[in-house]
């Protein structure tokens, strides 16, 4: 039996060179644990900021190395897909918080480790094996304990003739195991079980029935049968006609999201004898379901309001999707100040500005159903503009990155929405005001934001946070806030910062405006998921005055000049 | 004990003249089934209950499980209130091997439901118990080889190796983390097992880096020196490993798109690629291996071999020439794919004749594709454009050459297919020739209805039908300048239908693929059959709507030369 470690991704930078040419490289190794290359791993490496355009892919040599060349000046993060058993070590927090990104020169190692393994017989009442039927671990609890936010299921494995299923490359956590579970999607063909109800191990129906199973990396977990009932489950079914917008495909894809995480997609298309798209889906237990129906248009994409189903012992007929086309938003990007530059020479290049468009109203769903990226981020033009296209009706916000360290981002001015009409966009004229909370995209909406400004003169504040009491330790997850102290700017959330701090106590604040600030330190709760932090504490109203309300009774102040770098600020912790 | 055979017996007759029926008016009492179908499921001739019997449409795209019944105790299976259509028959049971499909998957029978059918009684489906093979495959330094594809190569009875790949169990055959694998449900017979590709044959995608050389069980390179497995029916043969010779790597390729012209980088292209086969014919294609990124730059990985690389093999305003590179033994870089603008086209689609203004609210449904065919390449370029509710559309990216049309695939009744391509007011047939910078507009695409179908059937008389032949049969428009063909697959009971077809004269042959089960037909019969297959042809005049019936008669009593 092997001991599970914990491993280090290790990283061997080397300092680019001031005059960078365009068609570096950057070269790595993926490595296991006991030191040799692992071949075949698909390395992806991603620039920044582009759609799809800038993905490549390669995979590792018998070595495990890979290399990517001809690569232009920009930054670049790199994702191992997990493949043939080994799996990565997940970032730690303040790694998570700022993405780590390469440059051409880098040397990179990744290093991975042998997954956890679950293994067993699934048999029917006869105990006779069940054969070729699909088999997944799905991970209810994280490494930590903690339940785990999102739905991750492994990729299924099938039993073979004796009914024996082997699942392996399993990140640490605790699962349950399944047997004809709808995930993945994934559909080799016509079988038996499509009509039929999942069987949990040991011997259950449903998930809060399942024994758990507690997986560590590199370890093996034997006899984890199960028995499988084989009761016929119900159906979900019904049609996808085109609402306001006029559907192209003669299929369209329908998905379905359950509660217990199963998620599988029905192809709607029109039936011999029929006018209407339908669809239908199978095997299903019962509970609360989310179908979703989307369709790439030739100009524009389409999308029906998501439909919430309750399945409770009977098949449901006759869900009608209506297709809607997506909406559009745009803006541009203005530097204002530049007369009190803080690095005049310097010269600010276009492409290295990026604009996320975030969708913040699906908390309550993100639970259960939904696991879509719901973060876009997009470069700017050549005239300075971007455009994010094909997004679901919401409530969205713009997040904007500076591109160097002297600028920060001073306002986000907003135009009134306009409904969905060819041209419109330019003609519209500002509502004026800061924009706040963000805004409410409707069904078919094209939206002008008016302008993302950037303002020259950001400060840098670093520092330790240290504990009062000599000795004393820092909890192990703290939250650190910069608070604007300026009453005029109390409302204004672009003045808000947060940051994890670093578990020796260092802390970094980048891109800060000049002005007056108090700190306020926040243990992270327990509950908090390590792989998916919370939206930032200031979007909220009610957040924000807390957040005022307790800077004031912690009274840390600091105060940042223009272009101010401050980096021995100490925090006491109490 | 003599290996059980897969036999179809249909005990009802069909009244052939009673066919005249319009398509258009069947759509809509489609949904009234009344036919049955049933039969039994035996394994070495003893009735199993609890199997799983499907009936799938063979027009259905989705993988929806279709209807499903379940064989009771004395092994026997009903459907009832079956609607008219295409379906396959076949028995769900992973365990099982069916003796006689062994060739693509899905396994079963095509039947064919017409309207008014009542009873469909007396299918049989025999199978047999599945066998095993297991083992484990390591590199010359006994490392494992996880998630490696298996395949297994079954001999006939000459020793002739015939493919025994059911596409549809690729996700089975395949190495664990461990390097092991278990493939089951195989029918009795004699086997090769292998890993790894052959460098001619293969064109890779996914962007791998390590591929193995072919090599069989236990270690050899050559089919001649591999090792046969022997499976009783219901056995099992394990410890069949394999170790893989030697690795190679595949090299990176890498370059940049441009703009022919100005020399300008073209952005977010797709590249893709064409193998070049040793005798200089083309190997597989992949259309979109990678993409240009904002700076017109490309990468991809490839195996050693001969590649025509190009961009905008499916989508947007530009094409690319061709370039050809020899990937050896080191990355290739610097490679440029020159990009030109490619002309476009425009005009407006419409109806020949009378039609009624349901079916311009169609229009908007479907794309019209245009297709380019390189002669120097055989390379196909397609783009696309929607129709618009008056009927225009407009298509660009267009490579220089001879131009073919097709409509977006239409699923359901009431058909349109294109009559012909005006230009200026001139008939072009079905293609249109542009020249490099030369632009098509004003052009009118004219539909119709293809609401006609031919039916028919495959009589074979002084003698039976050889089992492990299936047959095919070929329409072919005769007086056009691009003749489209159609086909259909003749099902069990002898039946064939071609749908969605435009008036005009057809001309029928016949055509068929082997089963891989044992051969029991007498080797003069065979070649008899096959003989007047080759040799049957007949030429129908076809309506604009409406069923055409033709009857294709084989007599086996009939020798060679008469």
């Amino acid at each position: 039996m092997t001991i599970a470690r914990y491993f280090i991704i290790a990283i061997f930078l080397f300092a680019p060179s001031a005059a960078a040419r365009q068609g570096g490289a950057i070269t790595g190794r993926v490595v296991a644990d006991d030191g040799e290359g692992v071949a075949n791993v698909m390395v992806s490496l991603f620039a920044v900021g582009s759609q799809s355009g800038g993905t490549r892919t390669t995979a590792t040599d018998e070595n495990g190395k890979f290399r990517f060349s001809d690569l232009d000046q920009n930054e670049y993060t790199i994702a191992v897909s997990y493949s043939r058993g080994y799996v990565q070590t997940p970032p730690s927090e303040a790694e998570r918080q700022r993405p780590r990104y390469y440059r051409i020169g880098d040397d990179v190692t990744v290093t991975m480790t042998r997954g956890g393994v679950i293994t067993g017989r699934v048999t029917n009442a006869n105990s006779e094996p069940v054969i070729a039927v699909a088999v997944t671990a799905v991970r209810v609890r994280d490494a930590g304990g903690a339940p785990a936010r999102g739905v991750y299921s492994s990729r299924p494995r099938f039993t073979n003739d004796r009914g024996v299923y082997r699942i392996y490359g399993l990140t640490q956590g605790t699962y349950v195991v399944a047997a004809n579970r709808r995930d993945n999607n994934f559909r080799p063909g016509p079988a038996p079980y499509d009509d039929e109800l999942p069987a949990y191990h040991p011997a259950a129906t449903t998930r809060a029935d399942a024994a758990e199973i507690k997986v560590s990396v590199g370890v093996e977990i034997t006899g984890v049968d199960i028995r499988y009932g084989g009761g016929r489950g119900h159906t979900i079914s019904g049609v996808v006609s085109g609402g306001k917008g006029i559907v192209t495909r003669p299929a369209v894809n329908v998905h379905l999201f359950g509660a217990q995480g199963e998620f599988s997609t029905a192809l709607a298309y029109i039936r011999p004898g029929e006018d209407n798209r339908g669809f239908t889906f199978y095997g299903l237990t019962d509970g609360e379901y989310l179908i979703t129906a989307r369709s790439a248009g030739v100009d524009q994409g389409l999308a029906a309001a998501p439909a919430r189903i309750r399945l409770s012992g009977a098949d449901v007929t006759g869900i009608e999707m209506k297709l809607d086309p997506l909406g559009s938003v745009s803006g541009r990007v203005v530097i204002d100040g530049l007369s009190n530059s803080c690095d005049p020479k310097r010269k600010i290049s276009l492409e290295r500005f990026l604009i996320t468009l975030m969708r913040d109203d699906l908390q309550a769903d993100a639970a259960n159903f939904l696991q879509y990226p719901r973060s876009f981020s997009q470069r700017l033009d050549e005239n300075w503009r971007f455009t994010f296209n094909n997004f679901e009706p919401g409530h969205y916000r713009i997040v904007a990155r500076s591109p160097d360290e002297h600028l920060y981002v001073k306002a986000i001015t907003a135009y009134a929405a306009t409904p969905a009409r060819r041209g419109a966009a330019r003609g519209a004229k500002p509502a004026g005001g800061v924009w706040q909370n963000g805004f409410t995209f409707r069904q078919g909406e094209k939206m002008t934001i008016g302008a993302v400004t950037f303002a020259e003169g950001a400060a840098i504040l670093r520092g330790k946070i240290a504990p009062e009491n000599e000795g004393a330790r820092l909890p192990s997850r703290l939250r650190l806030h910069l608070i604007p102290a300026d009453p005029k700017a109390a409302e204004d959330i672009l003045r808000y910062s947060e940051t994890i701090v670093r578990s020796e106590g260092s802390f970094a604040f980048n891109n800060i405006a000049p002005g007056k600030y108090r700190l306020l330190t926040r243990v992270v709760p327990d509950d908090e998921p390590i792989d998916r932090p919370p939206f930032p504490a200031a979007w909220d109203a009610n957040e924000r005055a807390n957040l005022r309300k307790e800077a004031v009774a912690m009274n840390v102040e600091v105060e940042l000049k223009p272009c101010q770098r401050l980096t021995d600020q100490v925090v006491k912790y109490r | 004990m003599p290996k059980p055979r897969f036999t179809i017996g249909i005990l009802v007759s069909i009244c052939w003249l009673c066919l005249d029926i319009s398509i258009q008016a069947q759509t809509k009492e489609a949904k009234a089934g009344t036919a049955t179908i049933s039969g039994r499921v035996t394994v070495n001739g003893e009735p199993v209950a609890n199997v799983v019997v499907a009936l799938q449409y063979t027009t259905d795209p989705s993988t929806s499980p279709g209807v499903r019944v379940r064989t009771d105790g004395a092994g026997q299976f009903r459907f009832t209130g079956v609607t008219a259509g295409h379906y396959l028959l076949g028995a769900l049971a992973p365990g099982f091997a069916s003796t006689s499909d062994r060739q693509y998957a899905p396994h079963g029978v095509l039947i064919t439901v017409l309207e008014g059918e009542n009873n469909m009684d007396g299918f049989s489906i025999e199978l047999e118990r599945g066998a095993a093979i297991a083992g484990r495959v390591t590199d010359s330094q006994r490392r494992a080889i996880p998630e490696e594809n298996v395949v297994l190569t079954m001999l006939d009875e000459k020793g002739r190796p015939q493919q025994l790949n059911s596409p549809m169990n690729s996700h089975l055959n395949i190495t664990d983390d461990r390097g092991y694998y278990r493939i089951f449900g195989l029918p009795a017979g004699r086997y090769l097992v292998s890993v790894g590709h052959n460098p001619q044959d293969f064109t890779p995608n996914g962007g791998r880096m390590v591929f193995y050389r072919k090599t069989y069980h236990p270690d050899a390179t050559e089919e001649s020196k591999a090792e046969v497995i022997e499976l009783s029916e219901g056995g099992e043969a394990t410890g069949v490993d394999i170790t893989v010779a030697e690795a190679k790597l595949a090299c990176l390729v890498s370059g940049r798109i441009v703009d022919a012209e100005t020399g300008k980088p073209i952005p977010m292209m797709g590249v893709g690629y064409m193998k070049v086969k040793e005798n200089g014919g083309n190997g597989g294609s992949t259309m979109n291996a990678s993409r240009s990124d904002a700076n017109g730059k490309f990468q991809i990985s490839l195996p050693p071999g001969k590649y025509s690389l190009f961009g905008g093999g499916s989508n947007g305003d530009y094409f690319t020439d061709q370039s050809r590179i020899e990937v050896e033994d080191k990355d290739v870089s610097g490679i440029e794919l020159k990009a030109r603008r490619g002309a476009t086209i425009s005009g407006v689609v419409v109806m020949e004749g009378a039609y009624d203004r349901a079916v311009l609210a169609r229009l908007p449904s479907l794309s019209l594709s245009a297709r380019n065919r390189s002669d120097d390449v055989w390379r196909v370029i397609s783009r696309s454009s929607r129709i618009n509710p008056d009927g225009g559309f407009r298509i660009s990216g267009l490579p220089p050459g001879k131009i073919t049309f097709s409509l977006s695939s239409q699923i359901g009744a009431n058909r349109l297919s294109i009559l012909r391509i005006e230009r200026d007011g001139v008939s072009q047939g079905r293609q249109i020739e542009i020249g490099a910078g030369e632009q098509a507009h004003y052009l009118r695409v004219v539909l119709v209805y293809a609401a006609a179908s031919i039916r028919g059937q495959l009589k074979i008389i002084g003698g039976a039908a050889p089992s492990e032949i299936v047959a095919r049969v070929y329409a072919r428009k005769l007086g056009g300048d691009e003749s489209a063909n159609f086909g259909s697959q003749v099902d069990a009971s002898g039946q064939f239908v071609i749908e969605w077809l435009t008036a005009g004269e057809y001309e029928l042959r016949l055509s068929y693929t082997h089963r891989n089960n044992p051969a029991k037909t007498d080797p003069q019969l065979m070649q008899t059959f096959l003989q007047q297959l080759r040799q049957a042809r007949q030429t129908v005049s076809v309506g604009a709507s409406g069923v055409t019936t033709v009857i294709f008669t084989l007599d086996l009593s009939r020798k060679e030369g008469q």
